[in-house]
């Protein structure tokens, strides 16, 4: 399998704000334990929406959480 | 990784199609071989047994009882369109396969029987596939 082109930064942003547990973002952001897992992972690419709930909860923004990685 | 509802309805809706696929090729070929009136008692016998099994892993997998446990998030429908364009892909060259089977076929030896038979395997296997499609999604991460 490819690995998506996209990373993130969200297991750092957890640990930095209390310890959040994937349970709980996933919570927040309305999506199953399992999504927050494959996101972290870069397994799966959010949508856009998604993407934004989830630098919302942290207050920081969208590119502090998601990298785009250009492959040449 | 502990799964998520939707992949155990995933493989709990594979169990269930595998199931009747298997009760079905029994009846057909040892029970009731040749016979489409006892055969259209099977399949109805088989209607009710997927709408019950679906039905009751639906319940038993929303316990307990959370509100918005059981709702689809972007990833479930993701991976649903996924593993359903792949079994729209198999059920459309089969239905295909057996449509200039019956249309070329010189001598009319396909009876009735054997294109329900077909339409029958197409159908719910390809559910099948679907729900396997998902399963493998689920375990891949997306």
């Amino acid at each position: 399998m490819t690995a998506l082109p996209i990373k993130n930064k969200i297991r750092r942003l957890r640990f930095n704000n209390g310890e959040m547990t994937q349970q709980a973002l996933a919570k927040r952001i309305g999506v199953s334990r399992q999504t927050v897992l494959a996101i972290e992972a870069a397994k799966y690419s959010p949508s856009l929406e998604l993407a934004f709930k989830i630098s919302a909860v942290f207050e920081v923004a969208l590119e502090e959480v998601f990298q785009y990685t250009v492959n040449k | 990784m502990q799964s998520s509802k939707q992949e155990q309805f995933a493989w709990a809706s594979m169990l269930a199609t595998i199931i009747s696929m298997i009760y079905y090729s029994i009846q057909a070929s040892i029970l009731l071989p040749g016979h489409m009136i006892p055969l259209a008692w099977t399949f109805i016998q088989i209607i009710i047994w997927m709408i019950l099994t679906h039905s009751l892993g639906a319940v038993l997998l929303m316990r307990p009882f959370k509100k918005g446990d059981f709702e689809k998030d972007e990833r479930d429908t993701y991976i649903q369109s996924k593993a359903n364009r792949i079994s729209f892909i198999i059920l459309f060259a089969s239905v295909n396969l057996l449509l200039i089977s019956l249309l070329f076929c010189v001598k009319p030896m396909i009876k009735t029987i054997n294109i329900a038979h077909a339409l029958f395997f197409m159908t719910f296997g390809a559910h099948a596939i679907s729900q396997f499609m998902q399963v493998i999604y689920y375990r891949r991460g997306g």
